[in-house]
């Protein structure tokens, strides 16, 4: 075998096996995979995978886990939305899908080595989120502070609600909470999630990177705001959902006019994005 | 490859072309431009049928090294309770196999192979199928004679004798083919099968070639065309005007030489199936449309400002050169007669108060997705 043919095509995924499937809420549940051959994925936080549902198709996912060294195993957690999510929904421990990846890019863990991390997380974007955030938890003497803002559409929709509690009751970490629209029983903060910046204790902003996932609306609010805090838009990065479908830069699904947001994403820094049109 | 040498296939007898197909079959598929109704398709070559080199190939030489259809695994599932999820599953790759002559080709559409080297080789990983296809064909384009009122070639650094792309350089003359060995590749084909053109016939073919550069009208300057492009992003006025014909058909990127967009989908049956790649476009308006229901690019002026940027502005950026070849196919193919070379050669940022008075217009046309 030729060394081409031993490792011929990225667009072959590895097997992999459910091993864990928990209800996160009525939409979204949490998968957690090990991949068949043993081998770790050894991503990085941002980074996302192509996951196969033979025969329904294959879609990208971020991975919601942080990285670990004694376990192979890896999470995402996913709306029930389409095709290969509804198969995926169906899925039954024990049972097997494909997986390519980690692709992309991802929120570069050194550079917010001794800052302040502030987390914007709207809707799922919690998931992706949670692997740098959980990095940082197990790292927790490497960062400075770590505030994490978390905005749903309503009570309902929260996810991981267990473990935002439990982050709330710590006391290295700064949580604040809001939904669009409350229900009965919510005593929360109600508005959208730039509701929440001012109300940030002594935020040193020079200090402070920000890493922010949302719906595409929630963007260029929350990037003006954190602007207006006094925080350099080069301390801000985002991460782009775009639809892919080879996550290698080929197919073009994912293309922001110049950009790739599968090779050169889909974590930005504002900076290298401020310019780019229909980007946020 | 600093090859130049030229050889002579006749159009008839021992030295002739139907004799070089021949010989050339006994180790390669041969695939020839053959006319199907107002179609010119690459076929498998067949001794009787004959030839059409009259018109420009519809949909050039991609489909060759970049099939429509084409698988890049098969599965077997083994024991399956829900759809899509199994107990086990055997994967095969699909590879590429065999070589393939593409005898015929048009030079633009030629050229449109080194534009999707540089996106489908180059830029970060290399897709194994497409490399495998390359490395497969030997393209034997022919020089135009006259240019159609849609050839543009010239525009984009291109020329009806451009090379780039070839194996082999044909230049059509009184009783053959003059032929130019562009590569090694194409070299080894002709070497111990042609005889060495004469130096009459080489100096014929390049008047020929000569007169068809002539007869190409005189080119704009498009060096500032990124630039009033990206500065018309914003331009809806102009971009909905320009798409309103626009029934996203997707013709231009079929036939466009350097469209390489594709879709990737499963095909099952019953515990088997594939996963297939097929050309995909841009002009869909689902192909930037998220399951989640919001889509970046949601009218037509959107997704024809992307296509022409991409050609003319984002390509170049990231390559260093326009992702177009002139070969105009999509203006002779556009069933509502859009024409790209009015927007790249008109387009100019407009001042604020024209961009108002027109504004009626835009909410008009924005209902029309």
């Amino acid at each position: 075998m030729s060394p081409r043919q031993a490792n011929f095509s990225p667009y072959v995924p590895r097997p992999a096996t459910l091993v864990r499937k928990e209800r996160l809420s009525d939409m979204v549940s949490l998968f957690a995979f090990e991949p068949d051959d043993g081998r770790s994925l050894a991503h990085k936080p941002g980074q996302f995978i192509m996951l196969s549902m033979y025969g329904v198709g294959e879609a990208p996912f971020s991975i919601s886990s942080p990285p670990r060294r004694q376990s192979v195993e890896f999470e995402i957690a996913v709306r029930n939305i389409g095709t290969v999510t509804n198969a995926l929904h169906e899925l039954e421990v024990g049972q097997k899908v494909g997986v390519r990846g980690p692709h992309g890019t991802f929120f570069p863990v050194q550079v917010f080595m001794g800052k302040d991390t502030l987390f914007v997380a709207g809707g799922l974007g919690y998931i992706p989120l949670r692997s740098l955030l959980h990095y940082q938890l197990r790292h927790r003497d490497e960062f400075g502070r770590i505030i994490v803002l978390v905005g749903t559409r309503n009570p309902q929709e929260r996810i991981f609600t267990d473990q935002i509690a439990e982050l709330a009751a710590r006391s290295d970490v700064e949580v604040y909470e809001t939904v669009d629209v409350p229900d009965a029983g919510w005593k929360g903060n109600v508005g959208v999630i730039t509701t929440l910046l001012p109300q940030i204790r002594s935020l040193q902003p020079d200090n402070t990177y920000v890493a922010m996932v949302g719906p595409p609306v929630m963007y260029k609010f929350v990037i003006a705001d954190c602007q207006k805090m006094g925080i350099p838009a080069g301390n801000i990065y985002v991460s782009l959902e775009r639809k892919m479908k080879c996550g290698l830069g080929k197919c073009g699904h994912c293309q922001i006019n110049g950009v790739s947001a599968c090779i050169d994403g889909p974590v930005f820094k504002y900076t290298e994005i401020q310019t780019l049109k229909e980007a946020v | 490859m600093a090859v130049t040498q030229r050889f002579f296939l006749a159009h008839e007898g021992p030295g002739g072309v139907a004799a070089w197909l021949s010989a050339m079959a006994e180790t390669m598929r041969v695939m020839t431009p053959v006319r199907e109704g107002i179609s010119v398709v690459f076929r498998d070559h067949s001794p009787e049928a004959p030839l059409d080199f009259g018109g420009l190939d519809t949909a050039g030489p991609k489909a060759a090294v970049f099939p429509q259809t084409e698988y890049l695994l098969r599965y077997r599932a083994e024991r399956t309770a829900p759809v899509g999820g199994h107990r086990g599953v055997k994967l095969e790759e699909v590879r590429p196999e065999g070589d393939v002559l593409l005898f015929g080709a048009s030079p633009c559409g030629a050229r449109g192979l080194t534009l999707m080297d540089q996106v489908l080789l180059r830029d970060g990983v290399e897709d194994p199928c497409y490399r495998i296809w390359r490395e497969h064909a030997l393209v034997a384009a022919i020089v135009c004679q006259a240019p159609y009122s849609s050839c543009f070639c010239n525009w984009v650094g291109g020329a009806p004798d451009d090379a780039r792309g070839s194996d082999l350089l044909l230049a059509e003359i009184e009783d053959g083919f003059v032929v130019e060995a562009v590569t090694d590749k194409g070299l080894a084909a002709v070497r111990e099968r042609l005889a060495v053109a004469t130096e009459e016939q080489a100096r014929a073919a390049a008047e020929r070639a000569e007169a068809a550069r002539a007869a190409l009208p005189a080119p704009p300057d498009l060096d500032d065309c990124p630039a009033r492009l990206n500065a018309a992003f914003d331009d809806m006025d102009f971009w909905n005007e320009a798409a309103a014909g626009c029934i996203h058909c997707g013709a231009c990127t079929y036939a466009c030489p350097t469209c390489t967009c594709f879709n990737i989908t499963d095909e099952a049956s019953g515990l088997a199936g594939e996963r297939i790649r097929t050309w995909d476009s841009c002009m869909f308006p689902n192909y930037t449309q998220e399951a989640g229901g919001h889509n970046p690019r949601p009218t037509r002026a959107h997704r024809l400002r992307n296509r022409v940027l991409h050609k003319f502005a984002f390509h170049p950026a990231r390559f260093g050169e326009f992702s177009c070849t002139g070969c105009g196919r999509c203006i002779r193919l556009c069933p509502m007669g859009l024409d790209i070379r009015t927007i790249i050669r008109t387009i100019e940022p407009r001042t604020a108060t024209q961009t108002t008075e027109s504004r009626t217009g835009r909410a008009k046309e924005a209902k029309h997705v």
